[in-house]
């Protein structure tokens, strides 16, 4: 297609997906997203990961529009509203708000709660543009690499993903890459695709099509969730909160902080497209920066507004970076962007080319979904905050018993059979002994998710190249990369220990005392 | 170390030797299959028999203490390994810096576990109590199925676990039963399975 063609063709899928986005039934799934991640953000527990999983069997019978709308709508909203709990009462909503607390919660406990959460729904509003535009600005550029991609390439990259996220997700690397084994082992399940024999069935007729991903997912992340909020019986607020005023302050903030808060949301961006790189490493790496550039350390962890406006901008521009490696590449960058790609599935869109080709509205209406959640939401919330203090007196306790028919009902609405509810408690004891054990969950559900879309890539390799395709020279760089990115961390810790070894071993010569 | 200590530490042995029959299961099942079938699942199961043989030889030579509070229930994961550039965010610092910096990763990373279940008092008995009432669910709807497990376990547990008002268990069986009746079987039209005692008595 010529170039002028080419952009064309993106600017008329940008524009029709806004009114995609914005027409009936994607809207009214996107507010019903929005309201249930807006509970998910500030009560207890449940975060945005298993209500995903949770959600994921709904989507079953919605357009690929309003799947995403759903989905995404009520993800993007976790993250801004679990800033909430983390200015008023010093616990974070998503673990992607631990950072806020620093100086949301000390700014709190000085009479300014409305000003902090002023600044952090501000920032997140901004970084959640920055994280959209940011998507959109890259279609151009990585959709001629994509569409050069051969099943080779297409194959790395979900190595590549899975190593990376099996390496940083926690824990140990070797963990993370046997969890990811059996992802993938898990997904070759059922009739295999070339020659119809049936693999690791066991003569059990359920075990025919293969493990279905609804059940897994739900298991994994959701019974665990409910199972700890069962035994824990609390509500957030332990104490209450301070008078919430001064909103609108916070909002000035922003503006007085404006590129600090674009700083801070480009580092989200960036980093979030790495896959595997946890939320707690990019609010450290922006909040440090602020630290770096600001004229007053001293406030910081004390009541710092720039400390909080880069805390506040990195959480949301993180989604924009997430979706990118999910979208072009089909190699989600955690957990809830596995889900995601595991909804773009069941609803028929296979990440990578097709995404920004011929379903790239489908793409557009993801950016178009984080904006305009997160601009309603903010709107919402800065109304409303002072009546949203009140919702995180609610009991945990009082929603257990949805959340387990939730569950319940998810599971039994992948196939309407009985041994899904069987399968989805396996994989929640699963879930539970990974916890106490630190074993990796989400390696083993990416392993699931890409697993068929690995070996088609991988057998087409084979049969279009014989083992020459491990000679392609990209197939060699993100081997390179993916080897780094396993490997390195490991040297990495060794060189540190040799490092701190050195100078404790010059200081015993120094004093003569035997070694 | 005591006895004790010695075998609880080597508890985590258990999941690797899983993991690792998981593996020898996967690569023994498919030897034979053609190739076209055994490919992908070898090329996989094979080097991850050989890791899975060294995560057992690590737990049980080499077991690690845990160095903080065991990740939450609700993330699945902990902060997750830091990558080296975080040292870079510091450098050109000066020393007090570089120290308060060091300072606020540190508490950071508490603070992500500050949800966690080792920082709310909860004892072993919580744990297994609240296991039991979770699986009786799943129990009960398998010998009643949904349209009475669902009001009849929400009624109850509010009651008795939550402690609320008998009206308000009360309101929130029949929400529930309201729910599922609308939402599934009316509008969804899902194939809710009767339980096995119905089908026992013949009145599916």
């Amino acid at each position: 297609m010529p170039p002028e063609a080419v952009q064309v063709d993106i600017l008329q899928a940008f524009t029709s997906s806004l009114f995609e986005v914005l027409s009936w039934p994607a809207i009214g799934y996107m507010v019903l997203g929005m309201f249930i991640g807006f509970w998910v953000g500030i009560l207890p527990g449940i975060g945005g990961a298993a209500t995903m999983a949770l959600m994921l069997p709904f989507t079953f019978s919605m357009s690929p529009v309003a799947a995403i709308a759903f989905l995404l709508g009520m993800y993007s909203v976790t993250a801004t509203t679990g800033d909430i709990t983390s200015v008023l009462f010093g616990v974070p909503g998503e673990g992607s708000s631990a950072a806020v607390i620093f100086d949301g919660f000390p700014l709190a406990k000085q009479g300014q709660a409305g000003r902090a959460l002023g600044v952090v729904l501000f920032t997140s509003l901004v970084g959640a543009i920055v994280g959209a535009i940011g998507l959109a600005a890259v279609i151009p550029f990585v959709r001629p690499i994509v569409l050069s991609f051969g099943p080779p390439e297409f194959f790395m990259m979900a190595v590549l993903g899975l190593s990376f996220v099996a390496s940083l997700s926690g824990g140990s690397a070797v963990k993370g890459l046997l969890m990811a084994g059996a992802g993938l082992i898990l997904a070759t399940i059922g009739q295999d695709p070339g020659t119809a024999r049936l693999r690791y069935t066991f003569g059990e007729p359920y075990l025919f099509n293969g493990l279905n991903l609804v059940p897994v997912a739900v298991g994994l992340f959701a019974v665990p969730s409910i199972v700890e909020m069962m035994y824990l019986k609390t509500s957030i607020a332990r104490v209450k909160s301070s008078e919430v005023t001064g909103a609108m302050q916070g909002v000035k903030d922003t503006f007085v902080h404006f590129w600090l808060t674009i700083r801070a949301s480009l580092i989200g961006l960036v980093l979030a497209m790495i896959p595997g790189v946890g939320g707690g490493t990019s609010q450290f790496i922006a909040y440090a920066h602020a630290y770096q550039t600001s004229k007053r350390k001293d406030l910081f962890g004390k009541g710092s507004i720039e400390g909080l406006v880069a805390a506040g901008a990195v959480n949301n521009s993180r989604e924009g970076g997430h979706l990118i490696p999910t979208v072009a590449f089909g190699i989600p960058a955690g957990a809830a962007m596995a889900l995601l790609l595991g909804a773009l599935l069941i609803v028929g869109i296979t990440p990578g080319p097709a995404m920004l080709t011929t379903h790239l509205d489908v793409t557009f209406s993801m950016v178009w979904t984080m904006v305009v959640t997160n601009i309603i939401t903010v709107i919402f919330c800065l109304i409303f905050v002072k009546q949203l203090a009140w919702i995180t007196f609610a009991k945990g306790s009082t929603l257990v018993p949805f959340l387990i028919f939730l569950v319940a009902i998810g599971a039994f609405t992948a196939n309407n059979a009985w041994l899904d509810i069987v399968a989805m408690l396996i994989f929640g004891v699963v879930g539970m002994v990974c916890t106490i054990w630190r074993w990796p969950i989400p390696p083993l559900l990416l392993g699931l998710v890409l697993g068929d879309l690995a070996e088609r890539n991988f057998f087409l390799s084979y049969s279009l190249f014989g083992w020459t395709w491990f000679t392609r020279p990209l197939v060699m760089v993100l081997m390179a990369i993916a080897l780094a990115g396993l490997f390195g961390p490991m040297i990495w810790e060794f060189v540190k220990a040799r490092r701190t070894a050195r100078p404790a071993l010059a200081v015993r010569e120094a004093d003569g005392v035997p070694i | 170390m005591s006895r004790s200590d010695f075998w609880t530490s080597r508890l985590p042995v258990l999941f690797s030797l899983l993991i690792l029959l998981v593996f020898v299961v996967a690569v023994v099942q498919i030897w034979n299959f053609p190739l076209r079938a055994k490919q992908f699942p070898l090329t996989i199961g094979i080097p991850m028999l050989v890791l899975a043989l060294i995560q057992v030889g690590l737990d049980i030579f080499k077991p690690r203490k845990h160095a903080g509070p065991a990740p939450s229930m609700a993330t699945g994961m902990g902060m997750g390994a830091m990558p080296a550039e975080l040292q870079q965010a510091t450098s050109g610092q000066g020393q007090d810096d570089r120290a308060r910096l060091e300072e606020l990763r540190h508490e950071l990373e508490e603070l992500e576990d500050l949800e966690d279940a080792e920082t709310i008092p909860h004892t072993k008995r919580d744990v297994v109590i609240a296991l039991v009432w979770f699986f009786s669910f799943f129990v009960v709807l398998w010998l009643l199925g949904f349209m009475i497990t669902v009001p009849l376990y929400t009624i109850i547990y509010l009651l008795v676990v939550a402690r609320e008002k008998w009206w308000f268990a009360g309101v929130g069986g029949v929400l529930a039963w309201l729910f599922l009746w609308a939402i599934f079987e009316q509008v969804g039209h899902l194939p809710f399975f009767p339980g096995q005692v119905l089908t026992w008595l013949g009145l599916d």
